[in-house]
């Protein structure tokens, strides 16, 4: 009786004390592999951030970066939970999918308006195809990658089709953005073949905007915010060209004269009103020939 | 004590200092792994600093308007003097809280600080650009810059100072 009390307490103390390897092990493996995660989620992450601020400057720069889980808001800035942390894209990375469980592309276009106003930088997905279909302008095909087809049924449907004219939207993919041609440069949304909305697009880099964003109110949540960092920029901009105006000589006081009043137009228009902001970018350039002529500092 | 409960005692010892050595062993793992942690957490905060660096010379509100100046970072003194202004003084009337949230998703929670360094100023001048800073524990890191004056249309040295 006593060799078996015996025998069965060595068991279970076999027993217990494998478990516990076995739990010890298991949660060190856990968090190397947690850790390991983190640190290459958090060097991607930062690479992201580089290649922003390098977009910045070169437009045209690409990277690939990998997220475990990339979830975007609209509302101020893109946040990315990673580590257990949230972290934000810098607000210039206008334009992203709403959630990403791979790979993304980011692609850089700078929203030229001879002036420096703002740069933007599109989130494209990786993992979704683009194809064109009809008469789409060659240089869009191009920043986009885009396959070209004839025919719905060659894209399959977690691809974003991009076309100039009504499509098949039985066989059309989930998402669907129409560019109608014609002078009112108009883009549409349609998801699933239901028609959301229409959009304006104003010029080529917004139409990207457009495309990248793959919904209608991602793209005009984009655009809020690009106006209103466009008429801070005016205000600001304006502020300095009066302060430096007080301070330089009599000869360059109708250039800034003509650039503050350019500003303060900049500063009540529109983002959609491109035909005002053209004029405005021509006044400022003219201007700020005018003060280089004039060697006096420039806007 | 019997021969059998000597052995049970045995046992259970075995078991006991088995136990402790693995604790031990755990109790290093677990000191290791925030040391490791820690010099991760700090060198991540160096290369975001890094990353700021090139974005506040990439800044239209910060940099100087004029061109060849592309090498070295530039900082407009009139433009730095505006925004530490209208994001760090809640009684200037361009302060706008929603500006300043949108300025903190580029700074992050750091204190940057724009101060001349030669020719050495008169008096101890420094411009805050943006005061962010929560965290106690920060790193405190330099980058060199050129300050231009439109007003005097002169150049200096200086530094931004980050904290964060």
């Amino acid at each position: 009786m006593r060799g078996q009390l015996q025998f069965s307490l060595n068991w279970i103390l076999v027993a217990v004390a494998g478990a516990f390897f076995l739990l010890l092990f298991i949660a060190i493996a856990r968090n190397i592999t947690e850790t390991g995660q983190d640190s290459r989620e958090l060097s991607s992450f930062n690479q992201v951030l580089r290649t922003i601020e390098n977009a910045k400057s070169s437009p045209g720069t690409q990277v690939r970066a990998s997220f475990s889980n990339l979830e975007t808001t609209c509302e101020s800035v893109y946040a990315v939970q990673l580590a257990g942390q949230i972290r934000n894209i810098p607000e210039h990375a206008l334009y992203s999918p709403p959630l990403l469980d791979g790979a993304l592309t980011i692609r850089s276009e700078e929203l030229y308006l001879g002036f420096p106003i703002i740069t933007l930088t599109y989130l494209l997905p990786d993992a979704r195809p683009i194809y064109v279909m009809g008469s789409v302008d060659v240089n869009l095909r191009e920043f986009l990658e885009a396959e070209t087809i004839t025919n719905t049924n060659d894209a399959p449907q977690d691809a974003i089709l991009v076309s100039d004219e009504i499509v098949d939207f039985e066989n059309a993919p989930s998402i669907v953005v129409l560019i109608p041609s014609g002078p009112d440069n108009k883009v549409s949304f349609y998801e699933n073949g239901a028609f959301i909305g229409e959009s304006n697009y104003v010029n080529k880099e917004l139409l990207l905007a457009a495309i990248a964003s793959t919904n209608k109110e991602r793209y005009e949540c984009g655009l809020s915010i690009v106006e209103k960092k466009m008429r801070f920029l005016a205000k600001f901009n304006k502020e300095r060209a009066e302060i430096i105006k007080s301070a330089a000589s009599v000869r360059c006081n109708s250039a800034y004269d003509s650039a503050i009043r350019e500003l303060e137009t900049l500063e009540q228009t529109e983002l959609t009103q491109i035909t005002e902001i053209n004029s405005v970018t021509r006044g400022l350039n003219r201007a700020n020939s005018i003060l280089l002529a004039n060697s006096c500092p420039t806007i | 004590m019997k021969r059998a409960q000597l052995q049970a005692m045995e046992t259970i010892i075995v078991a006991i200092v088995l136990i402790l050595l693995v604790l031990l062993g755990l109790f290093i793992y677990v000191v290791g792994s925030e040391d490791v942690a820690e010099q991760n957490q700090r060198q991540g905060a160096s290369e975001e600093i890094l990353t700021l660096g090139t974005r506040l010379s990439n800044m239209m509100e910060l940099s100087c308007s004029q061109r060849g100046r592309e090498n070295s970072v530039c900082v407009d003194l009139v433009k730095a003097e505006l925004l530490g202004a209208w994001l760090t003084d809640p009684q200037n009337p361009n302060y706008d809280d929603t500006i300043r949230l949108q300025y903190a998703d580029v700074f992050g929670s750091r204190n940057i600080t724009l101060r001349q360094k030669y020719p050495a100023p008169t008096s101890n001048q420094e411009i805050v650009l943006f005061d962010g800073l929560t965290n106690e524990n920060y790193l405190t890191q330099f980058i060199p810059v050129v300050i231009y004056d439109p007003q005097e249309e002169t150049y200096v040295l200086g530094e931004l100072e980050v904290r964060g």
